[in-house]
């Protein structure tokens, strides 16, 4: 069972208006789990909005979309919310986490919406998230403490925590240094040693390489989708 | 849910100490000016009101000279003109039970300003011929003796009631029962100290003056045979339009009168006074609700503007929280807390602040103290609207964002 699955999806910005934008040109793309997919391209080129509309942070205009074999074009607000709490996991480039928040605060706030913990499980499972991504002396520092390979850190600890079949993370080394970037994918690289399913976008080669298969695209359209031999 | 939700508003909060004040202080401050500003304007009115109710609105002054059909225009007498046309003759017509049935006491008064001297201090005061009745009629007490009798006033008797402030002024600390003052070079006994009253009818600082009996200040120190003012009390304030009837009828008899517009004396009722004054504190109280109204327009504008910002400033937030599995609900029941807590909180504090100021303003302009409920669910209820609607206005916005829009925000 294919875990993403896309058919002939569009994604239109300003559909019917006079400065529509065909951000997606019928893309169609199987992923399967474990993989370690980096999805390339210029600036423009659509990556970070396929990566949006797989990850259920933005709809598709038309097309089909089949998560896991169920058709998700039709889903409800909540019911992507759902998908979004449960089934993955987002890495941006900002960090974006909560202002004036310790780490570990950081980490449980998916399992608040999923409201399935008491707050001494979520505790205990912050804090060892925490640990494996080599956090746990940070877990009382409140994220403008942290170093920004520090702060991705909590992020992909955060996007971890619900356990979800899949992690997106948009351009996650675009703001930091060289060494941070290395850990960032080295930890990466080692989540997909364990079987996690793992889809980011970069317009490095460097960081494309530490990847499986690298999709290019190009205007909206895939113009090379390479795995590489394993 | 619903419980971490409100766990999560709480620490929201909490974790941004500045901005929630900031969003709370809004609200206190529009709260509280509403309150201290209708508040004082009750005090001032009440306050206002009290002091001519506490002269007596059963009363009738009779004013030498005409006035025209005006009610409240100032009778000749009052711009210094004088008019002889108020004798002895009107007040025993006015005592006849016969003529008026429903006066109880005619007054009469005469006044002037003389030295008066004790020892080597003296001062000009302004000295009142009353009778025996002035006491009662306008409520005056003493502090100390007796008033006189009607016998002194039928024997010109030379004896005084000093006003608080000549009797400090003259005396000190001294007791000046029974001394001898001078007024006009005469020899006055002071029998008895007023009690401190402040300002009375048309200006007259009462305590500031001496009595002394009406017969002795009309023909010994004044020489004259008209009176300056007949002060009548009437049986029962519901009677003042019967009697004012009946001293119009026995004036205009005595004097000789036919045609009305020609009156030779005026009446006034403390009545009128009152309506008159009652339509200057309308007047102010319209003002006043006319500044708390702009300072609850002002006051929600503060609130709608640090809301919208704070909110609108979170989007970014918002946009994190949808990301990360949040529904709109839970984004919404997060930002309705929140604005519930800090209106609430902020109320509280809105509504202590503004008695407090409220009690403080009283104490100054020395009045009572007096909130009104109407003006603390006024200034709660419209900045509490102000408060929770946009609050949740700008998050209700952010939450139907797809998530990616709403990270996106600058």
């Amino acid at each position: 069972m294919p875990l993403v699955k896309l058919e002939n999806l569009r994604k239109v910005y300003n559909n019917g208006s006079d400065n529509q934008v065909i951000a997606l040109k019928d893309i169609n793309l199987t992923i399967e789990p474990g993989e370690f997919v980096a999805i390339m391209g210029p600036s423009g080129s659509g990556k970070s909005t396929l990566m949006h509309v797989i990850g259920f942070l933005d709809r598709p205009t038309s097309g089909g979309y089949f998560f896991e074999d169920q058709d998700v074009t039709r889903l409800t607000d909540n019911e992507s919310a759902d998908i979004r709490n449960e089934k993955i996991g987002f890495v941006f480039q900002s960090f974006n986490l909560l202002a004036r928040t310790t780490a570990l605060d950081n980490v449980i706030l998916p399992m608040l919406y999923a409201n399935k913990h008491t707050d001494a499980e979520m505790k205990t499972l912050g804090l060892k998230m925490l640990e494996q991504v080599n956090l746990s002396d940070r877990a009382k520092h409140h994220s403008a403490e942290l170093s920004g390979g520090q702060q991705q850190r909590v992020a992909i600890a955060r996007a971890l925590i619900n356990d979800p079949k899949v992690i997106f993370a948009d351009e996650p080394t675009g703001n930091l240094d060289s060494k941070s970037s290395i850990e960032i994918m080295d930890l990466f690289k080692q989540l997909n040693d364990q079987g996690r399913t793992l889809i980011f976008v970069t317009h490095e080669e460097d960081i494309a390489a530490y990847a499986h298969r690298v999709i290019r695209l190009k205007d909206g359209e895939i113009i090379e989708d390479k795995r590489e031999k394993r | 849910m619903m419980l971490q939700t409100i766990k999560m508003a709480f620490k929201s909060l909490l974790l941004n100490k500045t901005r929630t004040f900031l969003t709370m202080l809004g609200i206190i401050i529009g709260i509280g000016a509403v309150i201290i500003l209708i508040s004082a304007g009750q005090g001032a009115q009440s306050l206002i009101l009290d002091q001519v109710k506490g002269i007596g609105s059963n009363l009738l002054f009779v004013l030498p000279g005409g006035s025209g059909k005006s009610k409240f225009a100032a009778p000749a007498a009052a711009s210094g003109t004088i008019v002889t046309s108020l004798v002895d003759k009107d007040v025993k017509s006015l005592q006849n039970k016969d003529l008026a049935p429903d006066i109880e006491f005619v007054s009469p008064e005469v006044r002037g300003q003389f030295t008066v001297s004790f020892g080597n201090q003296d001062q000009q005061a302004s000295v009142a011929g009353e009778d025996e009745n002035f006491s009662e009629v306008r409520n005056v007490g003493l502090s100390a003796g007796n008033w006189y009798t009607k016998s002194e006033v039928d024997g010109f008797a030379q004896v005084a009631i000093l006003g608080s402030t000549v009797k400090d002024d003259l005396f000190g600390f001294q007791d000046p029962i029974g001394q001898i003052i001078k007024i006009k070079g005469l020899s006055f006994r002071v029998i008895g100290v007023a009690e401190s009253k402040g300002l009375g009818v048309g200006g007259v600082d009462q305590d500031s003056q001496v009595t002394v009996p009406v017969t002795t200040a009309q023909k010994i120190l004044l020489g004259i045979d008209y009176y300056s003012l007949l002060q009548i009390q009437v049986a029962d304030e519901k009677a003042i339009p019967l009697a004012q009837e009946q001293v119009i009828k026995i004036l205009r008899d005595n004097h000789h009168i036919t045609d009305p517009n020609k009156d030779d004396f005026t009446i006034r009722n403390l009545k009128d006074s009152v309506a008159l004054l009652g339509t200057i504190t309308s007047a102010l109280t319209l003002f006043l609700g006319a500044i708390a109204g702009i300072s609850l327009i002002v006051g929600g504008i503060g609130i709608m503007n640090i809301m919208l910002v704070s909110v609108t400033e979170r989007t970014r937030e918002i946009g994190l929280r949808k990301a990360i599995g949040a529904k709109r609900k839970d984004i919404l029941l997060q930002f309705l807390f929140e604005a519930i807590t800090l209106t609430i909180i902020g109320g509280i504090i809105g509504v202590i602040l503004g008695y407090l100021g409220a009690f403080g303003i009283a104490k100054v302009g020395n009045w009572s103290p007096t909130v009104p409920i109407y003006a603390i669910v006024l200034a709660v209820g419209v900045s509490g609207i102000f408060g929770l609607g946009f609050g949740i206005y700008p998050a209700n916005k952010a939450s139907k964002l797809n998530p990616i829009e709403a990270l996106r925000y600058e």
